[in-house]
């Protein structure tokens, strides 16, 4: 792989993912959401010096779970498939390159943009947030989670592009992926609680199958240093894992992430056709 | 990834149920962690720790033998299949039905209970006479803590 | 002489408490009695230098009301006080350290077997600590004993008092044998059936409980009690006081047991997050009041289980901050008459819990207090909601029943799930209780709350922080110039060398196929192709629609997976296709464009191709498209476009060109412009593969043709062959006289011509198209006169 021509084709996808409006409208619908819950949230009576975990903190989690990875998923989706459909692919691939350099200066140019609207979306909530007086650290651990939840969901994307020849066959793929990740999965997995009453370790372990799960602990072990307000498996991960539990839930982010990324590259490479 | 959470969701399921199924498994208690069931208080001392499994299949855990008792007095709802406490020396898992169980005040128990179990009488008798208790089997206990601690305060 | 009752009855400045008055008395009595003997009383000096240098020698020389001084020193074995003396420690003189009690890990290190003892001022340390033993720092079996600031460290048990009521532990630290988990520490203070105990000041940290059991009217007031287990377990004791303390991270705060009579105020508990982790709990306990406290970032603010017990009993919270509890208020569904009143709930992440769920929403009474997510309105301006706040939520009442369904707290899932309770009133949750009438403004914080640490500035700094990062991100993409300079030593392309090695480059460039096939799905599009072509020739692949040219294209781009080989210059394109695609420019039937400027388009090319940038204005010179440098691609025509993408294959100055009916969607006249370019491109040497079906393009071009079709092998065939094939046969009719009719027909049968007579009298030849002129010549030539001929076209190739 020569990383010169990966980096020209980052580019190029950057510039045309920075193009895209949705990616700003999301980000920009984040942003000014949690500028808004921020103003909002200005706690009265200086309650704020009590330094808890408050609504505020509860919304922009909530929200983060819905806006990441539906930036994530629907920008991947969009990547190759659309590029399919519309032909400048075979003419890309035509060219003196490789199908890994395309496809992760592809991958690369994605993250970039995504990684772009986030810092805007969250630059903007930093802005409201910082009237409340919260820590910056837990802010940037926070952003650092969502970069991941958002990479780990643009490799997913990138998995349903790979698969699909028509940019609105991927975008509706990616809803649907989206919708399983955000809703069907919890759903399911209330259904199987009810039903099977797992003991806090395999509960753990289901949650942890959902990276906006993993995402959602990390935000909360941002905020707080903890998770046992999660119950039974949130105090049995802070057993298991303790002070390393950021670390654990950072590789399987990232691991999440080089999966996605691998199985998107194993399909388009081995699909050898265009 | 649905397979995947499909396969995990069942393969809880089966170890659920095989719990459940398994007629004298003791439950695990998590020492510091788990909570009893009776006053809510961690449990922490391997010793007095105890157990039951109900017809339900729902699992009680206790930081006292006392404790043990009352709550089924009071939960008549929770009609027990097994009883479980610890061999006081050993501390290994025992039936509660067929221990053997030494009360002194002397015995410091989490909720100051004042009982210890044994697997067989020898011990039990041996123990009772180092802190002058009496040894009881488990319905003698079971009357013994209805009158004497259940009516306490 | 100050009195600890006085004490702990100032420190309760908001009201005067009986049972400390009563205190008072008893202490007051004690304190003249006390004073009275110790003018009688002697001073014993110990210290390393004498005139005691041992504290049991002291001791056996002291009588009762004596006090011993103990001036520095370290001082080993377990001590017994059985005299009622005043145990003091100062400062040694040398060391300037306060005097150390050694136990050395065996045993109690103080233990005080007689009434009235005093002991004051020492470093207690290295008790025991076998588990059942009791070892413990200072162990109190008498009454009336007054522990004061001691600092007690490395021991099991702190403060031990069994059966020493009135007594008095104030101001000391104590710690336990930090080597313990908390389990296995001891308690910092425990005390068992000694009524009217006071402890006061003390801090006690990394203990495992604070233990009162047994004990009638204690008083706990002004301790901080933090990183332990049970951070006050009081059983079996009635009547109690706790009173201004702080407790912080400890498993559980404050946790009461059959008990009656437990007065709790202003208390300060915060972080209790242990397993259970309430501020605190009540388990069969009567005539609770709870009152002033502030609850903030438990687990659980309160746990109520059997509390009130009896009937006549009470248990009221009143006036209580809880804020930022994962729970603030947890009861068993059992619990009932409990009373709430003018407390604030503030941003706790739930309110009230019904462990295990069900309960009656009527069992206890809430009255008054401040909710933070209560959305009602005070229309009448009474400072007071309209509506009742009524706790009822889906989600709430499935984790109560179901705690482990916690983790899915946040949860988008959960999310739904209130918004479908909210939405569909069929799956409307049980209400947990009602505040009829809540108040408005949360109760103001304890003046002594610390304002958060103003992050404003870094909170700023690091908004900005990302906000540049998106900038820059938009700057990456927007630069022309690229950030990685492409290739800083450009390969040395065809152009740059000398002529006599660039024609023997081109002399090696072929393309060979061998057996190539491609099967899509059951079609089998490609079947058995093999051809070579020679450097410096065109092949035209020749072919109706379908008959799999494109896919042969591909192929040889290696875009595709085939059978058979190709090679391009000996290279397998199937192994090394990038640096086959490399030797190919490339011009497909219709190119797609990114949406950008010629100019930019050719950049980006040019970049992926290692080729400097300054080709670029040579090469849209070179194919008229410099005037359009600066349009967008869309902006160009079709025969611009291709154009565009003839200069984009020649960026790298390839041996090869490969070109898909490139011009299919060409006007006439942009087309012979184009076959125009290619063909002088040839004339330049380039090796030139094309995809056509226009007859002049192939006989433009090509030297020689690959013919496919569809289910049919494939032939190749040079230029004559080709047209030959693609020539129509016509039929020519000839008119001639009678006479020579026969011999004509004849003649031409003999000239290898196929011409018979018909019945009409005409001689019928059959030809190919371009040969029926010398049909006609050859009889001329031979003396046969042609009166007339009508040509009818029999058969065409497509």
């Amino acid at each position: 792989m020569e990383l010169t021509l990966t980096w020209t084709i980052a580019r190029r996808e950057l510039r045309e993912a920075l193009r895209n409006k949705w990616l700003w409208f999301y980000a920009l619908g984040f942003g000014v959401l949690a500028f808004g819950l921020a103003q909002a949230g200005m706690s009265a009576a200086g309650y704020a010096g009590l330094g808890g975990f408050g609504r505020t903190a509860a919304s922009l989690i909530n929200s983060l779970l819905l806006f990441v990875p539906l930036i994530g998923i629907t920008v991947g989706a969009g990547v190759i498939a659309g590029e399919r459909e519309r032909g400048t692919l075979l003419y890309l691939l035509a060219q003196p390159v490789n199908r890994a350099e395309v496809f992760f200066g592809k991958a690369l140019g994605a993250a970039l943009a995504v990684i772009a609207a986030l810092a805007l979306g969250f630059g903007i909530a930093g802005l409201g947030l910082a009237n409340q007086g919260g820590d910056p650290a837990s802010f940037l651990a926070l952003v650092g989670f969502a970069v991941l939840l958002a990479l780990a969901s643009l490799g997913i994307g990138f998995i349903i592009s790979a698969l699909t020849h028509k940019a609105a066959t991927a975008s509706g793929a990616a809803m649907i992926v989206w919708l399983a990740l955000v809703f069907i999965g919890d759903l399911g997995l209330i259904g199987a609680t009810m039903a099977f009453r797992p003991t806090p370790a395999s509960m753990l372990t289901l949650v942890l199958v959902n990276p906006l799960q993993i995402f959602k602990l990390g935000a909360i072990y941002s905020l707080r240093s903890t998770i046992d307000t999660l119950g039974a498996a949130g105090q049995y991960a802070m057993i298991q894992f303790g002070d390393t539990l950021p670390f654990v839930l950072v590789s399987l982010l990232v691991g999440w992430t080089a999966l996605s990324f691998a199985l998107a590259y194993g399909v388009f490479a081995r699909k050898g056709d265009v | 990834m649905k397979t995947l959470l499909f396969i995990l969701v069942m393969v809880i399921g089966l170890v659920g149920c095989g719990q459940s199924a398994n007629d004298i498994g003791a439950p695990e208690i998590f020492y510091g962690q788990d909570v009893c069931d009776e006053c809510s208080m961690i449990i922490s001392d391997v010793r007095f720790a105890a157990a039951t499994i109900d017809l339900n299949g729902n699992i009680h855990k206790f930081d006292d033998i006392g404790g043990m008792v009352v709550y089924h007095m009071d939960h008549p709802e929770s009609q027990v299949r097994a009883y479980f406490v610890h061999d006081y020396n050993t501390q290994v898992w025992l039936r509660g039905e067929t221990a053997y169980y030494v009360h002194s005040p002397q015995i410091q128990s989490p909720m100051n209970d004042g009982i210890a179990a044994f697997a067989d009488e020898a011990s039990a008798q041996a123990f009772a006479a180092q802190v002058r208790g009496t040894v009881k089997k488990f319905d003698e206990l079971r009357v013994y803590v209805h009158l004497v601690l259940h009516s306490a305060p | 002489m100050n009195t600890p009752g006085a004490v702990a009855c100032k420190q309760l400045k908001w009201r005067v408490h009986f049972k400390c008055l009563y205190g008072l008395g008893v202490l007051l009595v004690w304190a003249l009695f006390g004073s009275a003997s110790a003018s009688a009383a002697e001073r014993l000096i110990v210290s390393p230098q004498g005139p005691y240098t041992t504290i049991q020698a002291a001791l056996s020389a002291a009588q009762a009301g004596d006090t011993i001084e103990v001036r520095g020193g370290v001082y080993t074995g377990n001590l017994v006080l059985d005299k009622s003396v005043i145990l003091e420690g100062t400062p040694g003189s040398v060391s300037g350290q306060k005097p150390t009690l050694d136990a050395g890990g065996r045993g109690t290190v103080v233990t005080i077997n007689a009434p009235d003892v005093t002991v004051r001022g020492f470093e207690i340390r290295n008790s025991g600590s076998e588990p059942d033993q009791d070892h413990a720092g200072i162990t109190v079996n008498a009454p009336r004993a007054l522990i004061e600031q001691n600092r007690l460290d490395e021991v099991l048990f702190g403060i031990f008092v069994a059966e020493g009521p009135d007594s008095i532990v104030r101001a000391n630290d104590i710690t336990s044998q930090a080597r313990y988990e908390s389990g296995r520490k001891g308690d910092g203070i425990r005390l068992w059936y000694s009524p009217r105990v006071t402890l006061e000041n003390n801090h006690v940290h990394a203990a495992r409980d604070l233990v009162i059991w047994y004990s009638q009217g204690v008083r706990i007031i002004n301790n901080l009690i933090e990183n332990g287990r049970y951070g006050v377990h009081l059983m079996y004791s009635d009547d109690s006081l706790i009173a201004n303390n702080r407790l912080l991270n400890n498993s559980v705060g404050i946790y009461a047991m059959y008990s009656k009579g437990v007065e709790l105020v202003d208390n300060d508990v915060r972080d209790q997050r242990g397993p259970s982790g309430y501020a605190l709990g009540f388990k069969d306990t009567d005539n609770v009041t709870v009152e002033n406290n502030l609850l903030v970032e438990n687990r659980g603010g309160i746990f109520l289980d059997g509390t009130p017990f009896t009937p006549n009993s009470f248990a009221r919270f009143e006036n209580n901050i809880l804020a930022f509890n994962d729970v603030a208020v947890t009861a068993m569904p059992a619990v009932k008459r409990v009373e709430f009143t003018n407390n604030t709930f503030w941003e706790n992440i739930e309110q009230m819990s019904v462990h295990g769920g069900g309960g009656s929403p009527d069992a206890n009474t809430w009255q008054g207090n401040f909710w933070s997510d209560y959305t009602g309105l005070d229309a009448d301006g009474d400072g007071r909601g309209d509506t009742p706040y009524v706790a009822e939520k889906l989600f709430e009442n499935m984790t109560d029943r179901m705690p482990i369904l916690r983790v899915l707290l946040y949860s988008p899932a959960a999310q739904a799930i209130e918004f479908a309770a909210a939405s569909f009133p069929i799956v409307k949750p049980r209400p947990k209780f009602a505040d009829p009438a809540p108040r408005l403004t949360p109760a103001p914080l304890p003046a002594t709350t610390q304002p958060p640490a103003d992050t404003r500035r870094e909170m700023v700094a690091a908004s900005l922080m990302l906000l540049m990062i998106a900038a820059g991100a938009i700057v990456i993409a927007k630069r022309d110039k690229p950030m990685i300079e492409s290739d800083s030593v450009p390969k040395p392309t065809a152009q740059s060398l000398p002529a006599a090695h660039r024609t023997a480059e081109l002399a090696q460039a072929v393309v060979c196929a061998e057996s190539v096939g491609k099967t899509y799905g059951k079609t089998r599009v490609l079947n058995d192709v093999s051809f070579c072509v020679e450097a410096g020739q065109a092949l035209a692949l020749w072919g109706p629609n379908g008959a799999g040219k494109t896919t042969l294209v591909k192929a040889m781009l290696g875009l595709i997976s085939f059978q058979g080989n190709i090679r391009i210059k000996g290279l397998q394109v199937r192994q090394q296709g990038k640096k086959t695609r490399g030797f190919i420019g490339y011009v497909p039937q219709l190119t797609m464009f990114y949406d950008w400027s010629v100019q930019t388009t050719c950049e980006f090319y040019a970049r992926l191709k290692h080729v400097p940038a300054a080709r670029v204005p040579q090469l849209l010179q070179q194919l008229g498209l410099a005037p359009h440098a600066s349009k967008s691609v869309t902006a160009l025509s079709g025969g611009q476009k291709q154009r565009l993408a003839l200069a984009l294959a020649l960026l790298a100055d390839p041996p090869i060109l490969l070109l898909d009916e490139p011009t299919a969607n060409l006007d006439s006249a942009a087309r012979a412009e184009f076959v125009r370019l290619v063909d002088d491109l040839k004339r330049q040497g380039k090796t030139i593969l094309f995809a056509s079906h226009r007859l002049e393009e192939v006989e433009a071009l090509a030297d020689r043709v690959l013919w496919l079709a569809e289910n049919q092998p494939m032939r190749l065939m040079d230029l004559e062959e080709w047209r030959a094939l693609v020539s129509p046969a016509v039929e020519l009719t000839l008119w001639l006289g009678n006479e020579q009719r026969e011999r004509a027909s004849a003649f031409l049968n003999a000239q290898g011509w196929d011409a018979h007579l018909n019945g009409r009298g005409t001689i019928v030849v059959r030809a190919r198209a371009q040969e029926k002129i010398r049909a006609l010549k050859l009889l001329e030539a031979n003396g046969f006169v042609v009166d007339d001929f009508q040509v009818e076209r029999q058969t065409e190739v497509e």
